[in-house]
């Protein structure tokens, strides 16, 4: 139901995103799809040899078992010397009977024909390695790719106390064998597809048929084949193409470095979204609870985790709403404090020349920009400027007259609010949203701040992730849903709902 | 057509989205005008209240039920042709301007006397509208939602109303029907005013989803509404007596006044700038509504254009508004009139008009 009405904006909103895209002539080889490899070997030479979209090819002409004479060629670096030395020179120089077919010799799992120019091209560049054979209209087709591969680790911004400490890596292939290892059912669906005009990327997209809603996956691939970008490199920016709605601060889906995660997620009925070389997936169709959740508080007894999903929800209002308060009841309802606590804050605030607006917005910015500087500093160095601006920023900024002491406090409150939420998409979302609401409690005090808060629900429940409402338990209210979210009830209470709930 | 099968409301939405619409403003002054008239036995008229509005619900679902793709607007050409049906269909649309511009207007006299007494009417009003907008230029189902949202999330307020109770005079109550029962069937009529808001059945009945629900779902939301206004009148009647409620405007937020916490005094800011929200929920139908059956009448799918064609004009009313508690009495009682009739006199006529007319239908196919 959501689906259809979904599909109808999400054309315009595509409709849109092409007006404001210059579409890119996409760049076709020189050559057309029929045309053919020959059977001479010497005009197939000439072809790669001034063939401009194969540089550093390496040919090698070579005379096999049975007297033919062969070519030999891959692009240097790209494939494994090692493996087709061993594995297709060698069989190739042996001893065999002249009867046998070169197929049959050559000792390698897969091992396929091909016979016109633009498969060629594409699989040389693949990093595959072809055989060219005298007299023959095939050319073989051996996989010998040599990824630079990266060991799977921990991903160093999901960290669990509990669970699994695997990681995904970039390659496709391996990610989903990862995934693999956690679910064995026989239901996990995976559909291929290749994204971008420039430089096609391979796309994997994992369901368990039957628990996914197959309209959600129309709708998804139906986005991801609009898709109409040059490449697409990593999955964040696959995530923005696919979102129903981009002008949203929020994120409208989940990504997860995690196996473990993924895999949990898939178990709801989500999808996931692997993106060739990229190590993060993408988990649509989300909703805003899921942001809250982490991994760790299912493998956790119920109390506790119960007691930390509350910390973050607590922690979402205080990192958003917290300076905002602090403007508020400073420039408009100072009434509402008890005489002790008004004093001593104007006790702190006595030697402050500026507003609190400007205040709370220098010391914010101050803390935004310490917390991007400290994120791509070496560790080392890192911590000096946490130390600088922490320390020596805060206290000397104070001891100036420039801030009051209360700000310092606020400011140091919400930094730390904000850290605690699980996603960092979400965390940059809340971050953001804090400057806005602090000018309107500035102008509008208390009610400046309902109205901001009141804009943020609306706009949460109008939002959708893929055409599923992303209120979800909230918005709409699904009230077995609300088991598993600002509290998290034993395991056996909502086992059958994350099962079973098609969102 | 609007395409009421992308919208439809569950009856979950469906009974709050009426009882949003139906308390809001009402019930801030309706201590007030029951002790007016009906002295301390006057809140058994609510029951009264009640069960008249229930019964015009019930109306108007009948009125409703035979063609169940309609909106009134739809209903009105159906039976008036098109010339009559578009005179009454803009006199419909008048009214929830009316209200939407009424609403609009007290929340912003509301804001401006007891929470932000400096800042100029203009802005308040600017600020407001824009969460209004916002939401409203959505469909029904997302207004709903975040109906039953607000529902839920305010719910605390109730336990806030009720805590004057305990403290008050238990014989404030006392007599019970006192001048016999004359009083309370006088304060009826402003007892149905505050039930008002069951009129935008008119627009909301073609979404629901399950239409056989329908009566149920405006059982619960007047059954909400009636509780909501049994707790602030026991209240205001138990914590100030009879005769001190006439002396605030609105007795119903002097309740909150007197809340402290230790580490919080003047509760009642905190208190007034969440009840934005309730007063957003009452709002925001009306909005909707208005630009809807707008859209309706000009044959329009999409009534956000509309929408935000209202929102100058908005502005421009309330420039030759002068808002003060008398205009708005008197805006109130005027809305308060309309609304009585086309509540609870057209839904009769309507359903006599439409058991005629498809009797001479069926006679001349």
């Amino acid at each position: 139901m959501y689906i259809v009405k979904r599909r109808k904006i999400c054309e315009v909103t595509r409709m849109r995103r092409k007006r404001r895209k210059i579409k890119e002539p996409t760049k076709q080889l020189s050559l057309s799809k029929e045309e053919v490899i020959s059977s001479y070997l010497a005009e197939n030479k000439e072809f790669l040899i001034h063939s401009p979209s194969l540089p550093g090819l390496s040919i090698r002409e070579i005379t096999i078992f049975d007297g033919r004479s062969a070519l030999l060629t891959y692009i240097d670096h790209l494939s494994d010397t090692a493996y087709i030395s061993q594995n297709v020179l060698s069989p190739l120089f042996g001893d065999h009977s002249p009867q046998k077919s070169v197929k049959d010799v050559i000792p390698v799992p897969n091992l396929k024909t091909v016979n016109n120019w633009t498969n060629i091209i594409t699989n040389l560049l693949h990093g595959c390695c072809i055989l060219f054979i005298e007299g023959e209209n095939d050319a073989l087709h051996i996989n010998a790719q040599s990824l630079q591969k990266r060991k799977p680790d921990e991903p160093a911004n999901e960290r669990t106390i509990r669970g699994s400490h695997i990681g995904f890596v970039e390659p496709l292939e391996d990610n989903i064998a990862m995934l693999r290892q956690f679910l064995t059912s026989d239901q996990l669906r995976i559909k291929y597809t290749y994204v971008g005009n420039e430089n096609k990327t391979k796309v994997g997209i994992l369901y368990l048929e039957n628990l996914a809603n197959p309209e959600v996956l129309e709708e998804l691939m139906d986005r991801i084949e609009k898709v109409n970008y040059k490449t697409i490199l990593d999955s964040g920016e696959l995530e923005q193409m696919i979102e129903d709605n981009p002008y949203s601060i929020f994120p409208q889906s989940l990504s997860s470095e995690r196996p473990d995660s993924v895999a949990a997620d898939l178990l709801q009925g989500r999808y996931a979204i692997i993106v060739d070389r990229s190590p993060s997936v993408i988990v649509a169709p989300i909703n805003f609870n899921s942001f809250f959740q982490s991994i760790d508080d299912y493998s956790s007894r119920w109390i506790s985790s119960s007691f930390i999903r509350i910390l973050r929800f607590v922690s979402f209002v205080i990192a958003i709403f917290l300076p905002s308060i602090y403007i508020a009841i400073i420039s408009f309802h100072y009434e509402i404090l008890p005489l002790e606590l008004l004093l001593s804050i104007g006790q702190s605030r006595r030697e402050v020349p500026f507003p609190p607006i400007i205040e709370a917005f220098l010391m914010e910015f101050i803390l935004e920009m310490l917390r991007e500087a400290g994120l791509r500093l070496p560790k080392s160095i890192g911590q000096t400027v946490g130390i600088v601006g922490g320390i020596i920023i805060g206290q000397s900024a104070v001891e100036a007259g420039i801030v009051s002491n209360i700000m310092v406090i606020v400011v140091a409150m919400t930094a730390i609010a904000s850290f605690v939420m699980p996603n960092p998409e979400m965390a940059f979302g809340i971050r953001f949203i804090r400057f806005p609401m602090m000018l309107v409690a500035s102008f509008f005090g208390m009610v400046g701040i309902v109205i901001g808060f009141m804009t943020i629900v609306m706009h949460l429940v109008s939002l959708e992730s893929v055409g599923t409402p992303y209120g979800v338990p909230y918005g709409p209210l699904k009230w077995k849903d609300l088991k598993d979210s600002i509290i998290r009830f034993p395991l056996w209470t909502i086992n059958k709902v994350r099962v079973s709930r098609r969102n | 057509m609007p395409n009421f099968k992308n919208n439809t409301l569950t009856l979950t939405q469906f009974s709050l989205l009426i009882y949003g619409t139906q308390s809001g403003i009402g019930i801030l002054s309706l201590p007030r005008d029951l002790a007016e008239i009906g002295d301390t036995s006057s809140w058994i008229a609510l029951f009264l209240g009640y069960a008249l509005s229930v019964v015009a619900s019930i109306i108007i679902i009948q009125v409703m039920k035979k063609y169940p793709e309609d909106t009134i607007i739809q209903l009105f050409r159906r039976f008036f042709g098109k010339w009559l049906g578009s005179v009454f269909s803009i006199c419909w649309i008048a009214y929830t301007a009316l209200g939407m511009f009424l609403i609009t207007a007290t929340s912003v006299f509301i804001i401006n006397t007891w929470v932000l007494p400096k800042t100029a009417p203009y802005l308040i009003l600017l600020i407001i509208t824009i969460p209004s907008f916002y939401l409203a230029r959505n469909g029904l189902r997302i207004i709903s939602r975040f109906s039953v949202l607000v529902f839920f999330f305010t719910s605390w307020m109730a336990f806030l109303f009720m805590s004057p109770m305990f403290t008050g005079d238990l014989l404030n109550l006392l007599p019970i029907i006192k001048d016999g029962f004359m009083p309370i069937i006088k304060s009826v009529p402003s007892i149905t005013f505050s039930f008002l808001g069951l009129e935008l059945l008119f627009i909301f009945y073609p979404f629901l989803e399950d239409k056989t629900k329908a009566i149920k779902g405006v059982l619960i939301a007047n059954g909400i509404t009636l509780l909501s206004y049994l707790v602030v009148t026991f209240s205001s009647f138990i914590f100030y007596g009879p005769y001190e409620v006439l002396e605030y405007v609105w007795p119903t937020l002097n309740l909150v006044k007197p809340i402290e916490f230790p580490f919080l005094e003047r509760f009642e800011i905190i208190f007034l700038s969440f009840y934005l929200l309730i007063l957003a929920t009452t709002g925001i139908p009306y909005y909707f509504a208005s630009s809807f059956s707008i859209a309706q009448l000009l044959g329009r799918k999409d009534h956000q254009i509309i929408l935000f064609l209202t929102l100058p004009l908005l502005y421009i009313c309330f420039y030759f508004f002068t808002n003060s508690l008398t205009n708005l009495d008197k805006l109130g009682g005027i809305f308060n009139k309309i609304g009585l009739g086309i509540a609870f006199f057209m839904p009769l006529l309507l359903v006599v008009y439409g058991w005629l007319f498809r009797k001479v239908r069926r006679h001349k196919p």
